[in-house]
C-alpha cells in the first residue's frame, strides 16, 4: 500500500489535526497506514468522540462506537477515510 | 476477619489496613457486630438486573454467575477488577466480595499503574473478561437461590488516586457505607424517576469511584437495570437508550454530552441525566436540557469522599450538600465528613458554605488536574517526566483552555533525546488523557532564586520555546 494520503485521506487529515487541535504533528505528516490511537499518533477516546462530532458534521453521518468494526474503523487514517467515504451523505 | 486487617505488605498498604482497623474500632466500641447486608437490596429473582448483549439478565442469573465465578477465584486478599464491560465488571464485583476479597480500582489501566498496585498489594490476582466469561459458561442453572449477605464492615473496593509523592494513595470503601451513600444517591433520583425501577445507560466505564456508584451499586442495591453494552458516539447513546425501558437515566461527563448536545442527534425520552467528573458549564447544561428535554443533575464527589452533593447546574450555582455530609473549609482545602468515609478527608476544593446545607466551590487548588474524569497530580506527572533518562530538567503545566478539554504541555530540558522517545517512554506510565499534548523543548527552565517555576514565565516559554519534533536547542 503506498505511503501517500489520496485526497479523501488528505481532506480527512485535515479535519483530524483541525478538530482536535493536534500541535505534534500536520495533516501531511499522518501516515496513512499508522496507529491513530495508542503508539503513533496516541489518540485517546476523547479524541474519538470529538473525531466522531467533526465527521458527522462535515460528512453527514453518525459513527457508532459499538460496532464490532469498530477496531477496523478507527484503525488508521486509511481504514477511517474509507468507512467515511462508504457512508458519507454530505 | 476482614481481610484488609489480617493482609502482610509494603508501607502504602498499611495506610490501608490503618484506615480497616479505625473503622472497625469504631464499630467494636458499639460493642455489636457489623450488620451483614445483601448483596442485592431490592432481592426479586425475576427482576432484571442488566441488559447484556441484546438479552435481559434477571438478578437469579447473575447471582447464578456470582458464585460460578467465586467458585474459581484463587485464595487471594485482593482482586484487581480490570473488566471492560460493565457486565462482567458486576460479575467481578459480586464474586469478590462473595469470597470476602477486596476489589482493588487502579487509577488508570495503563501496563505500569497496574503493575505498582501488584507490586505493593502481594496477595492479588487480576480479573479480567476472559476470566468472567469462562466462569459464567460453567454457571448452574436453577431457580433456588438464596441472597448473599456481606459484612457491612469488609472492605468492598480499595480506588486510588495518584498522590502528588507519585505514590499510589488507597481508598478503602466498606459496604455499609456504599449502602448508606447510595441511598443518598438514588434519594436525588427520586423526585426525576419516580419510586419504582429505572434503567441506567453508563457513557464512564465502571473502574473508577464515579462509575461504580452510579452503574454498579445502582443495579446491585436500588434494583435499576444496567445497560452494558459501551456507548460513546451520540448515535450509540441514542440506540442504547432506545432499547432500555422508561424511566432512563444517562449517566454521563461534560465532555459526552457537550458532543451530544451538539451533533442534534435525536434521542429517545431520558428522565434524567447525571454528569461529573469535570466541572459543567450552566450554559452546556442548559444546552443539554433543552436538546434532550431532561434535567440534568451534577453531581459534587471524589474518589475520596464518594458523591457528597449535588445541583441542577442549568439553574442553581449553589450545591445541595447530602444527608449525614459536613464540609470545614479550611486555608488549603474542605474537610469532608461522613458517616461512609473511615477518617475526615481533606478535598482540594476551596468551597464556601451557605445557609439550607448548600455550599459553593470558589477554586481549587492547583496542583490537582481532572481530564476526562480522571484526576491527577501534576506533581506526578512531572515526576514521571523526569524518571525519563536522557530528561535533564522538565515541568508539565496544563493549557489555558477556554471551553476546550485543558490538555498538557511539557516544558522539557532534553538535547539528547527526541520527543517521540519522551512521549513512548510518558505512554508507558501515564493514562492517555495525561500525556502531554505538546513538548516545547528549552536550554533551561525559568527556573527563580528559590528554584521555584513561577506560572507566568512557564507561559512566556510555552510562547517562546520551540516545539517542532526534534528540534534540538
Amino acid at each position: 500500500m503506498s505511503d501517500m494520503q489520496t485526497p479523501a485521506e488528505q481532506e480527512l487529515a485535515q479535519l483530524i489535526v483541525q478538530a482536535l487541535n493536534l500541535e505534534t504533528v500536520t495533516a501531511e505528516e499522518i501516515k496513512p497506514e499508522a496507529a491513530l490511537f495508542g503508539d503513533d499518533l496516541g489518540l485517546d477516546s476523547i479524541d474519538a468522540l470529538e473525531m466522531a462530532l467533526a465527521i458527522s458534521k462535515r460528512y453527514g453521518f453518525q459513527l457508532r462506537s459499538d460496532n464490532e468494526d469498530n477496531k477496523r474503523i478507527f484503525a488508521s487514517l486509511r481504514a477511517l477515510s474509507a468507512h467515511v467515504e462508504q457512508h458519507r451523505t454530505l | 476477619m476482614n481481610d484488609a486487617r489480617r493482609a502482610r505488605g509494603p508501607p502504602v498498604a498499611s495506610m490501608i489496613r490503618e484506615s480497616a482497623h479505625r473503622m472497625s474500632s469504631v464499630l467494636e466500641t458499639q460493642a455489636v457486630p457489623a450488620p451483614r447486608l445483601p448483596l442485592l437490596g431490592q432481592w426479586q429473582p425475576g427482576a432484571r438486573l442488566a441488559r447484556h448483549c441484546g438479552r435481559d439478565i434477571s438478578q437469579l442469573e447473575y447471582l447464578q454467575d456470582v458464585r460460578a465465578l467465586a467458585r474459581l477465584l484463587p485464595d487471594r486478599h485482593y482482586a484487581i477488577n480490570l473488566c471492560e464491560c460493565s457486565y462482567h465488571f458486576l460479575v467481578a464485583f459480586g464474586a469478590v466480595l462473595l469470597r470476602g476479597q477486596t476489589n482493588l480500582l487502579p487509577a488508570s489501566r495503563a501496563e505500569a499503574v497496574v503493575a505498582e498496585v501488584q507490586r505493593d498489594w502481594e496477595s492479588s490476582h487480576v480479573v479480567d473478561d476472559a476470566r468472567v466469561v469462562a466462569a459464567i459458561h460453567q454457571a448452574e442453572r436453577g431457580t433456588q437461590a438464596d441472597i448473599p449477605l456481606i459484612a457491612g464492615d469488609h472492605i468492598a473496593v480499595i480506588g486510588f488516586t495518584s498522590g502528588s509523592t507519585g505514590q499510589p494513595r488507597p481508598h478503602p470503601k466498606t459496604w455499609a457505607g456504599f449502602v448508606q451513600s447510595t441511598a443518598n444517591n438514588v434519594a436525588a433520583l427520586r423526585p426525576l424517576v419516580g419510586d419504582a425501577g429505572f434503567s441506567i445507560l453508563a457513557t464512564v466505564p465502571p473502574q473508577h469511584m464515579y462509575g461504580i456508584e452510579m452503574s454498579v451499586l445502582m443495579p446491585l442495591l436500588a434494583g435499576a437495570t444496567l445497560y452494558t453494552r459501551r456507548s460513546l458516539f451520540p448515535a450509540d447513546i441514542a440506540a442504547s437508550l432506545a432499547e432500555l425501558d422508561e424511566p432512563r437515566v444517562l449517566v454521563s461527563t461534560p465532555i459526552h454530552l457537550c458532543v451530544l448536545a451538539s451533533s442534534g442527534q435525536r434521542v429517545p425520552a431520558t428522565a434524567a441525566v447525571v454528569s461529573a467528573t469535570a466541572p459543567l458549564s450552566a450554559e452546556l447544561a442548559l444546552r443539554v436540557e433543552q436538546a434532550l428535554d431532561t434535567v440534568v443533575l451534577e453531581v459534587f464527589g471524589s474518589t475520596e469522599t464518594c458523591v457528597i452533593g449535588n445541583r441542577r447546574t442549568a439553574t442553581e450555582d449553589s450545591w445541595q450538600l447530602m444527608d449525614q455530609v459536613s464540609l470545614s473549609p479550611q486555608p488549603d482545602g474542605t474537610l469532608v465528613q461522613a458517616p461512609w468515609i473511615a477518617q475526615a478527608t481533606l478535598l482540594q476544593d476551596l468551597v464556601e458554605c451557605l445557609p439550607g446545607r448548600r455550599f459553593v466551590v470558589r477554586g481549587r487548588h492547583a496542583d490537582q488536574i481532572e481530564i476526562a474524569g480522571k484526576r491527577a497530580s501534576l506533581a506526578d506527572v512531572t515526576r514521571r517526566l523526569l524518571a525519563i533518562e536522557g530528561v535533564r530538567d522538565g515541568v508539565v503545566v496544563q493549557d489555558e483552555g477556554q471551553g476546550r478539554v485543558r490538555r498538557l504541555t511539557a516544558i522539557v530540558v532534553a538535547p539528547e533525546i527526541d520527543q517521540a522517545a519522551i512521549l513512548a517512554a510518558l505512554r508507558k506510565s501515564l493514562d492517555a488523557a495525561f500525556v502531554p499534548r505538546r513538548i516545547v523543548r528549552v536550554a533551561e527552565l525559568p527556573r527563580n532564586a528559590l528554584g521555584k517555576l513561577p506560572r507566568q514565565a512557564l507561559l512566556e516559554c510555552m510562547r517562546s520555546g520551540a516545539d517542532a519534533p526534534g528540534s534540538a536547542v
